[in-house]
């Protein structure tokens, strides 16, 4: 049965579409490189692995991520739904200071974002990350217009205009 | 037993399904058979659940006379495709909104799909299993102000007529226009996104007269902005039919922006219909609010309304750890997935249009007037 969680949802939408470089990781295509095991064994060689310093490595992992849509802006918050991937759906009233300068104009009545929390191991320590970005784009590049017709042709030709 | 065209049974049966965030109704009339209006899913256990559907296969229907997709919004359409495959070939006809400004819808939802959110495959999907029911056979209907849905026929000793109470043609006019500026057409261009009320302008409200019981659906119909919109275009139509009805299911999930004080006045003419209400959850502040009902209740002594809103802390559902560091969420409420599908069954009087019966499937409960919906 087809899943209907907008979290899956916007996952593969933002899959298929052109130019999908916006959006942030999401757990379940979340590869931790320096974590990964190797899959080839290394066994009469010696290597000498240079300039590596073992104190810098970085891990982080998302340890909360949800999919979200305003429904409500007001003076200081906005009020949005956030469905995590496991469909659990939130009200929730966030801070408008949570927006990146950059992307003020993208908030507006059903605008979509991501929420995600991160988990940084450092050297140094641990410490969890918020990250807040819209995965709304407001503006039409001419190069979406091939996109766009590739839809209508595939998904909705004009004979089902007039049914 | 098959009750698709039960003869002699002088009792109209209506269900309505809305779990929170979407709606559907099923109706049974005798000789006619069973009607199909919008259509939604319940997700239980990582299963979605098609209430339609279910009822209509538990009531051994073994064919749809009707099937009315009253106006393009994804909480009433999830699961319709679901239901035409099911009946495919056995479905009289189908009305949807599909007139003036469907190239355009299309053309708005694909660009809405490039720059911001999925929505346009799902619809459509949709429409080629339209265009499928239509290969087997289903007639098609083009759904606006005045319509037929059913044509006028005589059931018994009974006549039945079912149509549509809009869109109007200005309404309509209106939508194509909004989604043709809204729609970016040069590079940089900025996509205009629609409200919710401005889609709601395509919305169909529908008439329903068996014998002299009348049912009025209306949809997501909102007040309007000048009196050929919305129910302020309804009700000044001067072709309007007699909105006096028994049964109301109560537009736009009972928001104010649906309540319309003269609609209401025609709606108790004769007699105090039941109102249903679909709820939408999916606000931080839900609808229906309680200022709403208590306005609907000075027409109606019968309120229904088909979920309530639950919820729980979201320490009950993430880690402690997760909790901790969410960063500028001033309140959180986690919505609690009932796992049980509210509805509400209303057994109506050809003959005098009163209520024979009610069942009522928790979470729907009946709204106490003058103590709220705690």
């Amino acid at each position: 049965m087809l899943s209907n969680t907008l979290a899956k949802e916007f996952i593969h939408h933002h899959k298929t579409l052109p130019n999908s470089n916006r959006l942030i990781s999401s757990p379940a295509n979340l590869t931790d490189i320096t974590a990964s095991p190797q899959t080839t064994p290394i066994t009469e060689k010696i290597i000498h692995f240079e300039n590596i310093d073992r104190n810098s490595r970085i891990q982080e992992r998302e340890v909360g991520w949800w999919i979200g849509k305003v429904t409500a802006i007001r003076e200081e918050t906005f009020d949005a739904v956030m469905e995590d991937l496991s469909g659990n759906v939130n009200v929730v009233e966030l801070e408008k200071e949570l927006i990146d300068p950059h992307e003020q104009d993208l908030l507006f009545i059903n605008s979509k974002f991501t929420y995600a929390i991160s988990r940084i191991d450092k050297p140094d320590g641990r410490e969890y990350k918020t990250k807040f970005s819209f995965s709304s784009r407001r503006k039409w590049l001419k190069e979406y217009e091939i996109e766009a017709k590739r839809l209508a042709d595939e998904f909705f030709p004009d004979s089902l205009l007039s049914l | 037993m098959d009750t698709d065209k039960r003869c002699g049974d002088e009792i109209i049966r209506v269900a309505v399904f809305g779990p929170g965030y979407g709606e559907s109704i099923v109706i049974n009339i005798p000789q006619v058979g069973w009607g199909v209006i919008d259509s939604c899913l319940k997700k239980v256990h990582n299963e979605n659940i098609n209430p339609a559907l279910r009822y209509l296969k538990q009531n051994n229907a073994s064919s749809i006379a009707f099937l009315i997709l009253s106006h393009p919004h994804k909480d009433h359409y999830e699961g319709l495709d679901q239901i035409i495959d099911e009946y495919v070939g056995r479905i009289d006809r189908i009305c949807y909104y599909s007139g003036d400004g469907i190239r355009e819808y299309r053309d708005y939802l694909i660009r809405k799909e490039i720059l911001d959110s999925p929505g346009f495959r799902s619809f459509s999907h949709l429409f080629k299993k339209f265009e499928e029911a239509k290969n087997k056979g289903s007639q098609i209907i083009r759904i606006a102000e005045r319509t037929e849905i059913l044509r006028k026929k005589m059931c018994g000793g009974n006549s039945v007529e079912i149509f549509g109470l809009s869109p109007s043609a200005e309404s309509v006019e209106k939508y194509k226009k909004l989604l043709f500026e809204a729609i970016p057409k040069n590079e940089g261009d900025v996509f205009n996104f629609l409200t919710d009320s401005q889609h709601n302008l395509i919305s169909a409200a529908i008439w329903c007269s068996v014998g002299n019981t009348r049912l009025i659906l209306g949809s997501d119909v909102e007040i309007g902005e000048d009196d050929r919109t919305g129910w302020k275009g309804i009700v000044s139509n001067i072709d309007c039919p007699n909105l006096s009805a028994r049964l109301i299911k109560v537009s736009h999930h009972g928001s104010s922006n649906a309540f319309f004080k003269p609609a209401w006045e025609k709606h108790s003419g004769e007699t105090k219909p039941v109102a249903v209400v679909t709820p939408y959850n999916k606000l931080a502040d839900p609808l229906p609010r309680k200022t709403d009902l208590d306005l609907i209740a000075q027409y109606t002594d019968d309120i229904y309304i088909t979920d309530k809103a639950k919820y729980q802390k979201q320490k009950k559902i993430y880690e402690p750890i997760v909790v901790k560091n969410t960063r500028g969420i001033r309140d959180w409420k986690c919505i609690i997935d009932d796992p049980n599908v509210g509805s509400v069954e209303i057994v109506l009087s050809m003959e005098t249009g009163s209520v024979q019966e009610y069942r009522i499937m928790e979470p729907a409960h009946k709204y106490a007037v003058g103590v709220g919906d705690s």
